[in-house]
């Protein structure tokens, strides 16, 4: 097994030093890195099986809303591993069971199938039925004992920051030197979102990223924006906004919360890219790889091959490059390059490996090679994160360029009153925008609550904005968005093949879902075969984005193919509705709201 | 003759479906969103036979036989499973009406059976029985996929030549001299020679237009939903007293609800945290096991209540000619739709009054024939 611990760790901030039991065997880690990381660091990659193909499932993501597989933590069933960090003699059960028929199970839960008319007869579904319901791999439920117990606190702000990146901590500060309260919310153990992940200089600044944003960082603990870390703002309800960390493990702390004003900064979500076998441990988002190596010190593989010559894929192969990994970057276009080991003309991509990557096939024009990697890092597009801005009430539309973002002005109003955004989940690339929009954000904020000078301030920085924007050259694209604030007209462009999309035929092994096993075949069908084209259809009749992940990792993937299938604009395909929660709740904790602590 | 349905719910879907096979060459369905965008995608999709008024029992009865069938009517497979429904008793009157109401059902055939705590506990080990008195089950009620007796009705439709325009929000259902001409729609006039209403919720709106009131309302109902577990909840398990229910896809996801008091009327789709904990401390004190399971996500839809609790179809014939509705189904219109889709097909074409539909008659509140349902479930 190949050492993936780096010997000089960057920023990584070292916790200390624990085992946990894995399946029986002990395994070392720190306490700063969630168990995903631990366990990735120690050769494990398969945490989990896929719920109808039992495929091998690993961590795509170390977002904690990315719930594709989950494991057993001291008893406790449908723990997402980088959600929670280890503690001195944990114990975590991993599932690798895969029952002898699996190729039966296979057909059973194919969609096709299930309108077979032999599978729909009368007399033979009832069997079918009693099969499937044995079949689908979920977890099992169990009664345990919570140490602790849930807790409820209320909080009351004038603003909430959620996000705590540098749009978020940028936010935070300008809106606290207005005196407004703030109250930060953020689910890293440490605020400081992707910057804090950045040993170079981020585009636009003249330092490393995780010294500027920790500088903010202390700013605005200095100045008495209050935090809360490890939390994630689960809902925008008619009634209150709520709030959830998950700690204690199997329980956790609930906040209900008012506030005069919000501003989201919940940044980025990668995009998964698509192609035959995709799901396999080992292939991982962008945001993932350099987090696991600038935080915790762990490299995602010593061979890695990078999907995307994006500024992200760039980057990640100049982080990784620094520790001596092997990369090489895999792009659409057909510029090939030798100083970054760019092979253009990508057309398709296909993973190998049976629990684990080991290779990928490359089909470019012309000619097909074969790569050993351990590791393929997905880079070749980003989305705003929308979940909680389009929850909250927020109009989203896709912009070509941006991806689905809320639609914004250059105050950073959204179409919900009192609700903000900026950086990354505004759409915009990163680097020193982020700062810029967060301040606006905090300026709107503070404006919204009727502080004087807060106007005045705000014009000027939005002309240094709206400079900035031209001197980047995407002032077109975001000037676009702020006039579909005002005139709230949505482009209708049509989309030619989504940057995501590594496979040319819809394939049944290139996923969509990872959740509940959707492959694009599965999408492909929704469109061709029954006609639907908008995503609420799509999604209602193949289950994408109504699992674990919430679309997290899906649904932009899914209206992009979509629209790209049936020749239509994302706008017309749509995102469908995002209803709360945005990270799932166990039942003890919002059965305890209100009860004991207020 | 031009048929125009508004509204693509599971009650407009089912009705198209049955007027183009019963012969109608032009039906036009208008949906003001998307396909099935209303309560029927909200739905907890599950279907009964046992209902407090003998008309109701007798028309989900029938109602029930179409939809176990439904697989080879439209070519999709609806995902029937019959786990049955578990009503638990807290006192004696609830016992006694129970034990009344099961002399009626056992007369059609459909008797259900009394279960003491422990043989519930033995059955349902995962259910808190301990301040049950009793509970009833009835075998025959179940659950299928509600997005594919949907998604099925209209693809069997569509195929026959029913044409569903999404996007098309009728505004108004044209009159002259006394018979409906059409509606009208923000960019226009689509022609018709009958309009069925089959708006759901909306349809209250539409009605009051024409001058017509019946006395219905909406109400704003929440569901919540947990991740996948392993499939081990069969029935639906019912608290006959906070009307909170529990069931178990069979993806795996456990679904559920309880009463909240709201103001009626066309609220907001949104959802409150008041109605998310209430539900989560009626699971916690029920289901011990699901203590630690994870909500994932809740919604809102209508329910079309009536006064009476009962669904509404067909016509009053001091209704400007031509004009049906078939609403105000109170939360259980889901399961009453294939049959509701067939009568009323009958009635339209053939001018055809079913002994089944007679009772659902528009015309029973003046005439005060009603029939009061006090079975709602949620
Ligand atoms: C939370 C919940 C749980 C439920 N559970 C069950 C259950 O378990 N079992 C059961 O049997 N029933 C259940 N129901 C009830 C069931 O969903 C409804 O009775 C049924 O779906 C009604 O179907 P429909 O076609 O009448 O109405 P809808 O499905 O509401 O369809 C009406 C359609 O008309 C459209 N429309 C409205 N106005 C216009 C207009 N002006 N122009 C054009 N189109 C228009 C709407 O967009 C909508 O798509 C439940 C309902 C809810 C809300």
């Amino acid at each position: 097994m190949t050492n993936l611990r780096v010997k000089e760790p960057g920023v990584a901030r070292k916790g200390e030093a624990v085992s946990i039991n894995v399946d029986g065997a002990i395994v070392e880690g720190f306490t700063s890195e969630p168990v995903s990381v631990v366990l990735y660091a120690n050769g494990i990659r398969s945490f989990d099986r896929s719920k109808k193909l039992y495929r091998p499932r690993g961590f795509f993501s170390l977002h904690p809303q990315a719930r594709t597989a989950t494991v057993i933590v001291n008893g406790i069933p449908a723990v997402n591993p980088s959600e929670i960090y280890p503690t001195d003699g944990m114990k975590v059960r991993t599932q690798q069971r895969r029952p002898l028929f699996i190729r039966f199970f296979e057909s059973m839960v194919d969609t096709s199938l299930l309108h077979k008319p032999i599978v729909r007869n009368r007399l033979v579904w009832p069997i079918a039925l009693k099969l499937i319901g044995k079949s689908i791999n979920n977890p099992e439920p169990v009664e345990y004992e919570v140490k602790h117990g849930a807790s409820t606190v209320v909080e009351n702000a004038d603003l909430v920051v959620v996000g705590g990146g540098v749009a978020g901590l940028s936010a935070a500060v300008e809106a606290r030197k207005y005196g407004l309260e703030v109250l930060q919310i953020d689910d890293g153990l440490e605020p400081g979102g992707e910057m804090l992940c950045d040993e170079l200089e981020p585009p636009g600044m003249s330092e490393p990223g995780y010294v500027f944003v920790r500088r903010l960082r202390e700013k605005a603990v200095e100045l008495g924006v209050k935090t809360l870390p490890k939390t994630t703002l689960v809902g925008f309800f008619e009634d209150a906004v709520l709030a959830f960390s998950p700690y204690p493990l199997g329980s956790g702390t609930s906040y209900v919360i008012s506030a005069k004003a919000y501003v989201c900064a919940t940044g980025s979500v990668d995009l998964p890219c698509i192609f035959a076998n995709n799901d396999l441990p080992g292939i991982m988002d962008a945001s993932s790889a350099i987090r696991m190596l600038t935080l915790h010190g762990v490299v995602a593989g010593r061979n890695v091959a990078i999907l995307g010559a994006t500024e992200r894929g760039l980057r990640v192969a100049e982080h990784l490059r620094r520790h001596a990994v092997n990369t090489i970057i895999l792009d659409k276009s057909k510029s090939s390059s030798g100083k970054h080991d760019i092979i253009g003309g990508v057309r398709e991509v296909i993973a190998v490996g049976k629990n684990r990557l080991t290779a990928i096939e490359v089909r470019c024009e012309g000619e097909s090679l074969r790569l050993n990697v351990d590791c393929v890092v997905c880079a070749a597009s980003v989305n705003p994160d929308v979940k909680v801005p389009a929850q909250a009430g927020a109009r989203v539309a896709y912009f070509k360029g941006l991806g689905f973002v809320p639609v914004h002005d250059c105050f950073m109003r959204t179409k919900k009153d009192g609700l903000f955004v900026a950086g990354g989940a505004s759409g915009s690339p990163y680097g020193v925008l982020h700062a810029i929009e967060g301040r606006i954000a905090g300026l709107s904020a503070a404006v919204a609550l009727n502080k004087t000078g807060a106007e005045s301030d705000r014009e000027v920085l939005v002309k240094e904005y709206r400079s900035v924007l031209k001197k980047l050259g995407i002032s077109d694209i975001k000037e676009s968005v702020f006039k579909s604030f005002e005139t709230d007209s949505l482009p209708e462009e049509k989309i030619s093949e989504p940057p995501t999309l590594f496979c040319m035929e819809p394939r049944r092994d290139a996923f969509v879902c990872f959740c509940e096993d959707i492959r694009l075949w599965d999408l492909y069908r929704s469109v061709t075969v029954y006609g639907f084209t908008s995503l609420e259809k799509v999604k209602r009749s193949t289950g994408v984005g109504t699992a674990r992940c919430q679309g997290r990792l899906c649904l932009v993937n899914s209206a992009l193919y979509v629209a790209y299938v049936a020749g239509l604009s994302p706008n017309s395909v749509g995102i469908a509705r995002q209803r709360p929660l945005t990270l799932s709740m166990p039942i003890n904790v919002l059965a305890a709201i209100g009860v004991g602590g207020n | 003759m031009r048929v125009v349905v508004v509204g693509s719910g599971v009650i407009g879907l089912s009705s198209a479906y049955n007027l183009a096979r019963m012969g109608a060459k032009d039906v036009v369905i208008l949906e003001k969103e998307y396909l099935s965008y209303g309560s029927t995608v909200r739905s907890a999709s599950r279907f009964r036979v046992h209902f407090w008024a003998e008309e109701n029992s007798k028309f989900a009865l029938e109602s029930k036989k179409i939809m176990v069938r439904l697989p080879s009517i439209t070519g999709w497979n609806i995902l029937v499973t019959t786990g049955g429904y578990l009503w638990l008793l807290f006192n004696e009157d609830e016992v006694k009406v129970f034990r009344k109401k099961n002399k009626m059902w056992d007369r059609l055939g459909i008797a259900g059976k009394f279960l003491s705590p422990s043989e519930i506990k033995e059955r349902y080990p995962y259910v808190y029985v301990d301040d049950v008195l009793e509970g009833f089950f009835g075998p025959q009620n179940g659950s299928c996929f509600h997005n594919y007796v949907a998604f099925g009705y209209y693809k069997a439709a569509a195929k026959l030549g029913a044409r569903l325009f999404e996007k098309s929000p009728v505004e108004k259902v044209l009159v002259e001299d006394n018979r409906v001409v059409g509606v009208e729609l923000p960019g226009g006039k689509v022609e018709a020679d009958v309009v069925l209403l089959a708006a759901g919720a909306w349809t209250d709106g539409l009605l009051r237009n024409l001058g017509i009131n019946l006395p219905t309302e909406p109400e704003r109902k929440e569901v919540a939903l947990t991740e996948a577990y392993r499939y081990f909840i069969e029935p639906l398990i019912i608290d006959f007293g906070t009307s909170a229910y529990i069931g178990q896809a069979l993806k795996g996801e456990i679904l559920g609800s309880l009463e909240v008091p709201v103001k009626s009327g066309l609220l907001p789709l949104e959802n409150t945290l008041d109605f998310l904990v209430k539900w989560a401390r009626a699971v916690y004190k029920r289901f011990p096991l699901l203590r630690g399971a994870r909500v994932m996500r809740c919604w809102s839809g209508y329910y079309s209540m009536s006064a009476d609790s009962s669904h509404i179809m067909g016509r009053d014939p001091d209704w400007p000619r031509g004009l049906y509705v078939a609403y105000g189904d109170s939360g259980h219109g889901f399961m009453m739709a294939p049959l509701i889709g067939k009568l009323l097909a009958k009635n339209i074409l053939y001018d055809e009054v079913d002994e089944l539909m007679r009772p659902f008659l528009p015309t029973r509140f003046k005439e005060g024939r009603l029939i009061p349902e006090k079975l709602v479930i949620g």
